[in-house]
């Protein structure tokens, strides 16, 4: 028997969540579902009859090639981000809890100044005359300025850039908890440090590369400035393309439709996480 | 005459489940007025449960609780006149020990004068009020838990429950609690009801003590009828050492009866709780302590009658008293405690040394054999 | 120990990457030339243009309000999940839950996308209410996971010891459990400043002309060029936003 407050209170927040949910949550999505089924109208952007064209159109090839270059980008940076990151929060997860605040805060810091503005300034590093090149002639590496902006590769860049934090927080936040005895177990029971690392804290920190790439994939495929300031003219990314539906085109059932199929993808993916064992367990912050 | 006890609290054929797992099969209890109850148990009986569905944590699967006369099974925590002090005392860690110990009345809506008189004689009757600016964290064991205890009696409550309050303190601290425990629910007057799994402690400190195991009550009494008279083995065997013989009745008489212990002949009183009959197997129990062992110089001859004849395997001496472990002929291991006597020099006993056991007429517990 | 000196110079590195863009950026602000790649020598030039720049300015100051204010509403929302969920038993717990995570992980764009189509079909004009009610939406799991993580490690023993002693649902919140979990509640709130502060692509989508925020306006900037006072108001807001972070946590770090 509670007291009628203590009721009310319980009532007044489950409603809060309910609705919080549905409406925030659940019917966005739900609408874009919906949407991916209709029809385009060019004033009220939706209308009737229900149909699979939209579906249709992502079989379009000149859609499949900027799709496939983008997963091919999104690929490269996820592997790349997860080379340099996990030896990188391996190191700093390992040292003195009083320090470990203190370089986890130093990745967080940048975050402060927006990722655009960050991207922009990568202009100023990668153009003929920037800081690269100037190193690069003055260290007699090379002798004509490479060109490295507004190319693919500074795409990649950007990306990488961005999107490392992204991989070291969920990465920290298993490798911290990580056991040394487990390693030095391994070692006494006869592997050597080699096979230790890889038998041993490689799988268990398994839920926090899984997580690790998730987030750096996916946006990957996604963030559109990245390549608008630092990208060539066909450095579209699936992102861009979602984007010019909306905006630009604004034919909303196709855009709904390719985010439809990115969420999908998206669901494939955490269903791979979910199995990877979730020793990240939902109540710990993954990053 | 005696007076009738007051029934306080009743707890009516009581059962709880866990899921499928059952926590308390159909428990009967009532608590009187101004005693202090144990509720003692090995780890897993029931107790915890038993006292958390007092204050009012978990709900009867069946069964009721009631207080007064009145049945509160489902009354919430908040609403009973009952306080419980916590096992690890979980006192609040971000408010001082004023703050702590007034949160009952604040939650009252008592006025602020009335709060701080009210406070201070609690810390008091716990000598902790000189530490009510402290926090939780820079208190020790015994002075947490001392705050916890005021926490809960000033409110005031019709019974008090305490969860082994006791056993995160040392063996020393622990002794001078008890005493204290003891001392301060006769001044208060207030009814407790203790759940320990330490049978010294429950001995020491109750009225009246309720053994508990895997959800069943298997006696309640005062310590002295726990100890003396154990109902079953279990009781017998859980609270103290006790020596168990196996007999074999030979022949019932109008109040006594014969039967062979050890391929001795004894005659032993009729027990009251259940009826012998001949043929039939029994139990004999007897504490260390009741047994009388006596050195025998020439081990060629006879033991006396009512002497079961023993050999010492090993003894430990504990300071006043010795405990002897002696094989018996029939092949089994008793243990014996006797008390040192300056005045008798056949207390110097030593390993191998043979002798007689025996025990005072009418000391042994008799069961049936399950 | 040239095995410890590669470890250290392989970290260095990496902060390095982190934080050249920044350095870029705030050296540059000092550039006397509207160049972006060469050093023509220390000026205030930028600073001072900066300081006439109305637009700019305003959008840097909307910028930082509506990151305050979604910070704060996703930490009022994200919080009283996160105690619903620890202390409530509901029907559809556990797709609460599991929203939770799968909005974490899910790409800004998706959320952009649904967002700004349930604002135009349900005919809200998009502007500082659709930017906030966004940006809550995609901060508060980060506050309720951590609130979480925070009440789970608060004794169940505390909240029992209340409502022994008397306390009703509410009062046990209040006067136990949010004390209790100030701490995480402020992490949480900190979380979500940076994430609103830091994100393009969802304001991209639910943001109006009206409310223009500052990386929008950069955004619609960078094919016209981007004049070095840019460059002065990001210097001047990053250190404007370390000074008030540290200084927070100072204080919270004090009263601990």
């Amino acid at each position: 028997m509670l007291k009628s407050t203590d009721n009310f209170c319980r009532q007044a927040v489950l409603y809060f969540i309910f609705i919080w949910f549905g409406i925030m949550v659940f019917a966005p999505n739900l609408l874009v579902l919906l949407a991916s089924f209709l029809s385009r109208d060019p004033v009220w952007y939706l209308r009737l009859p229900l149909n699979l064209q939209n579906y249709a159109a992502l079989s379009d090839p000149q859609l499949m090639s900027v799709i496939l270059k983008s997963l091919n980008l999104a690929f490269c940076t996820t592997l790349f981000c997860l080379l340099i990151a996990y030896p990188f929060t391996y190191f700093i997860a390992r040292f003195a809890k009083e320090y470990r605040a203190l370089f986890l805060m130093l990745i967080i810091v940048p975050f402060w100044t927006n990722s655009l503005i960050r991207n922009y300034a990568l202009i100023s590093i990668l153009s003929e005359n920037g800081l690269l090149n100037t190193f690069l002639i003055k260290w007699g590496l090379i002798s004509q300025p490479l060109k490295l902006l507004y190319t693919d590769l500074a795409v990649f860049v950007g990306m990488v850039y961005t999107l490392l934090p992204f991989m070291i927080l969920p990465l920290y936040a298993v490798l911290e908890k990580l056991d040394l005895n487990l390693l030095e177990a391994a070692e006494d029971l006869g592997a050597g440090a080699t096979a230790a690392f890889f038998r041993v804290i490689v799988p268990i920190s398994l839920p926090g590369i899984t997580a690790g790439c998730i987030m750096v994939f996916l946006p990957a495929l996604t963030l559109f400035y990245v390549s608008d300031i630092l990208g060539a003219a066909d450095s579209a990314i699936v992102g861009s393309v979602i984007r010019d539906q909306f905006v630009v085109i604004k034919d909303w059932p196709v855009g709904a439709a390719i985010n439809i199929a990115l969420t999908i993808f998206m669901l494939f993916l955490l269903h791979l996480y979910y199995k990877s064992g979730n020793s990240v367990d939902q109540e710990q912050p993954i990053w | 005459m005696e007076k009738l006890p007051v029934p306080l609290l009743e707890l009516k054929s009581v059962t709880k489940f866990f899921g499928a797992n059952k926590v308390l099969d159909d428990v009967d209890l009532s608590i009187n007025d101004g005693e202090f109850l144990t509720l003692l148990g090995p780890s897993g009986c029931g107790k915890t449960t038993l006292l958390r569905l007092i204050a009012g944590f978990e709900r009867p699967t069946t069964g009721k609780v009631i207080m007064n006369g009145k049945e509160i099974s489902h009354l919430a925590p908040n609403r009973r006149a009952v306080n419980m002090v916590f096992q690890q005392y979980a006192l609040f860690p971000h408010m001082t020990v004023f703050d702590n110990v007034a949160f009952g009345l604040k939650m009252k809506g008592l006025p602020k004068d009335e709060i701080e008189v009210e406070v201070f004689r609690a810390l008091e009757k716990v000598k902790m009020n000189m530490f009510y600016l402290r926090y939780p964290s820079e208190l020790s064991s015994g002075q947490q838990q001392r705050v916890a205890i005021a926490r809960a009696f000033i409110n005031n409550p019709k019974i008090l429950l305490l969860d082994e309050p006791l056993s995160a303190l040392d063996y020393r601290l622990r002794q001078e609690m008890q005493i204290e425990l003891k001392e301060l629910q006769r001044d208060l007057g207030m009814t407790f009801v203790y759940v320990t799994h330490d049978q010294e402690e429950a001995l020491a400190m109750s009225d009246r003590v309720a053994v508990l195991n895997e959800g069943l009550i298997e006696q309640v009494g005062t310590p002295i009828q726990i100890y003396e008279e154990p109902k079953n083995m279990f009781v017998a065997k859980f609270v103290g050492e006790i020596n168990v013989f196996d007999g074999m009745v030979i022949k019932v008489g109008d109040n006594d009866f014969e039967t062979i212990v050890e391929g001795m002949f004894y005659r032993l009183r009729k027990p009251s709780t259940f009826d012998v009959v001949r043929g039939s197997k029994i139990k004999v129990l007897l504490r260390p302590e009741d047994l009388l062992v006596s050195k025998v110089n020439d081990p060629e001859a006879e033991a006396p009658d009512n002497a079961l004849r023993g050999v010492i395997s090993f003894l430990v001496y504990k300071g006043r008293t010795v405990d002897l472990w002696i094989q018996t002929a029939g092949g089994n291991m008793v243990m014996a405690t006797q008390f040192f006597n300056e005045d008798d020099p056949d207390i110097i006993y030593e390993v191998n040394d043979v002798v007689n056991v025996s025990w005072i007429k009418d000391w042994e517990v008799i069961l049936p054999d399950a | 120990m040239v095995r410890r000196i590669l470890k250290y110079l392989y970290i260095a590195a990496v902060y390095l990457v982190l934080y050249v863009p920044l350095l870029v950026t705030i050296v540059f602000s000092f550039n006397n030339s509207s160049s972006a790649d060469i050093w023509h020598g220390f000026t205030l030039k930028w600073y001072e243009s900066l300081l006439t720049d109305k637009s700019l300015i305003n959008s840097a100051l909307r910028s930082l309000f509506l990151a305050a204010a979604a910070a704060t509403s996703s930490t009022v929302v994200g919080t009283i999940i996160a105690i619903a969920l620890h202390r409530y038993r509901f029907i559809g717990q556990r797709v609460v839950y599991g929203s939770l995570s799968v909005i974490m992980l899910s790409p800004e764009i998706i959320q952009g996308i649904s967002l700004v189509m349930i604002f135009v079909i349900l005919g809200i004009p998009l502007g500082f209410v659709t930017l906030l009610l966004s940006h809550t939406v995609f901060c508060f799991p980060f506050v309720t996971v951590t609130v979480l993580a925070r009440l789970k490690g608060v004794n169940r023993n505390l909240a029992e010891s209340g409502a022994d002693l008397g306390a009703s649902d509410v009062d046990i919140v209040r006067f136990i459990l949010i004390p209790l979990i100030l701490p995480a509640v402020f992490a949480g709130w900190l979380m979500s400043f940076t994430l609103s502060i830091d994100d393009v692509i969802i304001s991209f989508f639910v943001g109006g002309k009206e409310y223009e925020i500052l990386p929008l306006k950069i955004y619609s900037m960078v094919q016209t060029g981007i004049q070095p006072d840019v460059n002065a108001l990001c210097a001047a807001l990053f250190f404007a936003t370390f000074v008030v972070v540290m200084l927070s946590y100072r204080l919270v770090r004090a009263k601990r």
